[in-house]
């Protein structure tokens, strides 16, 4: 089964590498789905089913925790795990995140390994080729 | 900035680039900076942070480094193709580490600090001289390229979402 994956971030390098890391890696990907803000991500996935997001906090129009508020008041999307990729450092705000239900957390800057090993442990082995 | 902030400013600069771009960086002095080549757009990104202080990071850099950057975390092997604008994100978000691993290095885990999204602008050639010339910048040779860090504390009235 391949699963679809939104990645949202404003940075245009971070979504590429992000995208690039996840079709090199050998998990089981189908559509992947590209946001610039959380704006943007919450519109893509009124059309679109998505089985994981990997999403960034400071975003211009929209950001992370914002969009993660609106996942968890939507009863469909409040089931789509999401893990936060940031530069973020601060253990408060983190332990913030982890109350509002956020899969994993990665921090930047990132290994291609990290983002493999939270995709697989979310969706289980068989998000693996 | 402190001294051993600049300390901690450099660490972080060099270690982000390597990690984040396989950029090896290291401090020199303005005397030993490499001078950019003759014609090339120098540029400078700037990211400020506020919590329970305020400051901005500067990093100002040539075109040639811009490229680099781009071209190494893209994993892309030609550089013709690409844009200013995928230069100025490939290195805005390298200063949004930059700085976000900085603020951690100085403060530790427990401070909330809220980045805002870097800028990025062409400077001419008088303004990388002013800056190379500024005890408040850093120098660093990056892979034969130049650029010039620096971190200010700044009212964080002045700062703009």
């Amino acid at each position: 089964m391949a699963y679809n994956v939104l990645i949202v971030d404003d940075s245009s390098t971070v979504r590429s590498v992000i995208e690039k890391t996840l079709h090199v890696s050998g998990v089981n990907l189908g559509n992947v789905y590209l946001a610039a803000n959380g704006k943007e991500a919450l519109e893509l996935l009124q059309s679109n089913w998505v089985d994981i997001v990997f999403a960034d906090i400071n975003m211009p129009v929209m950001t992370g925790i914002e969009m993660i508020d609106k996942m968890e008041a939507d009863g469909i999307l409040s089931s789509i795990p999401v893990v936060i990729i940031s530069t973020e450092g601060s253990s408060t705000r983190i332990e913030e995140l982890k109350k509002k239900g956020i899969r994993g957390y990665i921090r930047k800057p990132f290994s291609p390994e990290k983002v493999k090993k939270a995709f697989l442990e979310i969706l289980g082995n068989g998000g693996e080729k | 900035m402190k001294k051993e902030d600049t300390s901690v400013l450099l660490e972080i600069f060099c270690s982000t680039a390597e990690k984040q771009a396989f950029a090896f960086g290291a401090e020199c002095t303005r005397e030993e900076l490499p001078e950019p080549a003759a014609g090339e757009a120098l540029m400078l990104s700037s990211i400020t942070f506020k919590g329970p202080y305020c400051g901005i990071i500067m990093l100002a850099y040539s075109e040639s480094l811009a490229k680099a950057v781009t071209s190494n975390t893209l994993g892309t092997d030609d550089e013709s193709e690409i844009t200013f604008e995928q230069e100025s994100d490939a290195m805005a978000e390298l200063l949004n580490v930059i700085c976000g691993q900085f603020l951690t290095a100085v403060e530790g885990e427990i401070p909330v600090f809220d980045l805002t999204v870097p800028h990025c602008r062409r400077i001419e050639k008088n303004e990388w001289e002013s800056f190379r010339e500024s005890p408040d910048f850093l120098c660093v040779n990056v892979d034969e390229s130049p650029a010039l860090v620096s971190m200010k504390l700044i009212d964080c009235d002045d700062i703009q979402s």
